[in-house]
């Protein structure tokens, strides 16, 4: 009896995630089984799950990527350790992204195994696999060692260094073709966030949420079981996430002004609101990062890449919903569905990483 | 605003998770076959008993490396010999991140409390429950079995360039013991063939001096003891 009930036993986010895990099959027999109910229509053709798990999933794993490649192009062996982490977050951000896609019935992966290159998919379905194989290679000389092998064989290392910059091709192609798929609707995007650098914003925002990601990855991997970054390598990364939150806030705030876009007239609408909130999600993390002492606090840091993701989750949504609320004079709200959908497959990504980070040597010197 | 609504719930079931955060595990020690059992190689330099491979912090708390990235920590025979007799030891909380020269402990003893900084940087994963049951461990046998915790450490090899360790070591504790000698000269509180302390000195001198001698070696200030919690850690 007292083992039949030990799963009552279970933590607040044990019971959270077996809820959503629940709730999101449910949904997702429902929506396939039933067709789709959900508030995504012709005028609003991006929704939740498109805006959360598949555009910040894409984000994630694109900055991941970049991450990763910058550390071996620059040489950067202190930051050797991080490596890992950026493959794990990215194959993850990919694998929350298909299931995104997926989840969305009249866009499933059947394009997927077809050779089609016009197809949207066809570019994730190849950095999906590619990612995949980055890091499979990534643990591979562990494996090796851990199953009797003395020294790895040289193919290893030959292989892992082209297929992370592949990967990193792929995924930066289709994080900007992404970017260019919103900008195909004139006239039904506000042009708060339709503009023709989206692709470079794209890209520069992904990066700082793959940093972001590291530093919060590190910090409840040290709370957990002490494998993550010291504070050193968090405030160095911390550094670097302060200049590139620089750089973006700077051209975007550039872009909004070449266009003519008043940023002082303040009209009291819901976009200028979250548009407020977007950059002020940027702008609270850089004022934080550019002041030595509180660099120096790895809670600090932690606090700040809270913001950072919270900020690509604000423009992400912003840029697929609020924007086209705007320029439709429509509102748009999710169905429960969406919602339970949408919340599971981040679940699922946030539960396979603490497996991973539990299982894995994620910030150890390999 | 389904944006809003999004944030917020991120929002609130991170202030959940906070707010009903789960209390911390009693601790305990790690298990055997990651943390070996050790016999402390111990040397007589200048007259005074000098450990191998241990590297010292400033404040007179000690560190070994024990491989895989675990490192132990405890009070100098210094620090023991001061108080003489502890009485009680806090520590910080178990699986917490400690920086190096950051609050790693409390000794209580002599009528004081003093905290004692962490040697290194890393995250505190075991801590010793029979010193913190029997704290008298840490003066009788402060490099051996009166070690107070295990802290892992990504980055020992760049925290204990900070440190004192191999042929530094002696020279430092015998100016310690010099230094010492010198603020305690005029009130007689040494052994009589002028080197050693007494044990238990911090009790033997003038609230002022041993104000003094808390700040010179701990570089800290003493403080009045709190009452002993139950919970340890």
């Amino acid at each position: 009896m007292k083992r039949t009930l030990h799963f009552l036993r279970w933590s607040f986010w044990v019971w959270c995630f077996a809820l959503l895990m629940t709730g999101g099959i449910y949904a997702s027999y429902a929506r396939f089984a039933h067709g789709i109910d959900h508030s995504v229509s012709k005028v609003f053709p991006w929704g939740l799950i498109t805006g959360l798990d598949v555009l910040c999933g894409i984000a994630i794993a694109t900055g991941g990527f970049t991450v990763a490649a910058s550390i071996y192009v620059l040489n950067l062996e202190g930051y050797r350790s991080v490596v890992r982490t950026c493959l794990v977050t990215s194959l993850l951000g990919y694998v929350v992204a298909v299931l995104g896609i997926v989840s969305s019935p009249g866009r499933t992966a059947i394009q997927m195994g077809t050779w089609s290159s016009h197809s949207i998919l066809y570019g994730i379905a190849w950095a999906f696999v590619l990612s995949g194989a980055v890091l499979i290679l990534e643990f591979a000389p562990d494996l090796w060692q851990r199953f009797g092998g003395r020294e790895p064989p040289h193919w290893m290392h030959f292989l892992n260094m082209p297929l992370l910059f592949a990967a990193v091709v792929f995924s930066v192609l289709y994080q900007t073709s992404l970017a260019d798929l919103l900008q195909s609707l004139p006239g039904r995007v506000s042009p708060l966030w339709s503009t023709p650098q989206l692709p470079f914003f794209f890209f520069v925002s992904a990066v700082c949420a793959g940093l972001a990601v590291v530093i919060s990855a590190s910090w409840h991997v040290n709370v957990a079981s002490g494998k993550g970054l010291s504070s050193e390598r968090v405030a160095g990364l911390g550094k670097v996430l302060a200049v590139l939150l620089f750089l973006y806030l700077g051209i975007r705030i550039a872009d909004l002004l070449y266009r003519g876009i008043p940023l002082l007239v303040w009209e009291n609408n819901p976009e200028n609101v979250l548009l407020g909130l977007e950059m002020g999600l940027i702008l609270l993390p850089i004022v934080l990062l550019m002041n030595e002492k509180s660099l120096q606090n790895p809670r600090v840091v932690y606090l700040c890449a809270g913001m950072v993701l919270a900020g690509l989750i604000t423009n992400r949504l912003n840029t697929c919903i609020t924007s086209v609320e705007a320029a439709m004079k429509s509102r748009y709200m999710p169905g429960w569905n969406e919602f339970v959908v949408a919340y599971s497959i981040v679940a699922l990504g946030v539960a396979a990483f603490s497996l991973m980070a539990k299982r894995l040597p994620l910030f150890l010197e390999p | 605003m389904s944006v809003l609504l999004v944030l917020a719930m991120f929002a609130l079931a991170i202030l959940w998770g906070r707010l009903f955060k789960r209390e911390v595990q009693p601790a305990v020690a790690v298990p055997e076959k990651t943390l070996r059992p050790f016999q402390p190689r111990i040397e007589s330099r200048f007259g005074m008993e000098v450990p191998r491979s241990y590297f010292f912090h400033p404040c007179h708390t000690w560190a070994r490396d024990e491989g895989l990235q675990l490192i132990r920590v405890g009070v100098d025979s210094f620090t023991a010999n001061l108080f003489g007799k502890i009485e009680h030891i806090d520590v910080a909380g178990l699986y917490g991140w400690v920086r190096q020269g950051q609050k790693l402990m409390t000794i209580t003893g002599a009528g004081i409390a003093v905290d004692l900084p962490s040697p290194i940087e890393g995250v505190l994963t075991a801590v010793n429950r029979a010193v913190l049951d029997d704290p008298a461990m840490a003066t009788a046998d402060p490099y051996g079995d009166g070690w107070v915790a295990v802290i892992r450490s990504p980055s020992f090899d760049t925290d204990r360039r900070n440190l004192m360790q191999g042929a530094m070591v002696a020279p430092w504790m015998r100016n310690s013991m010099a230094q010492l000698r010198e603020m305690c000269s005029p009130s007689g509180a040494l052994a009589q063939d002028g080197g050693l302390p007494l044990p238990g000195l911090l009790t033997r001198v003038s609230p002022e001096l041993r104000n003094r001698l808390i700040r010179e070696f701990f570089l800290t200030l003493a403080t009045v003891p709190a009452e002993p919690t139950s919970q340890h850690v």
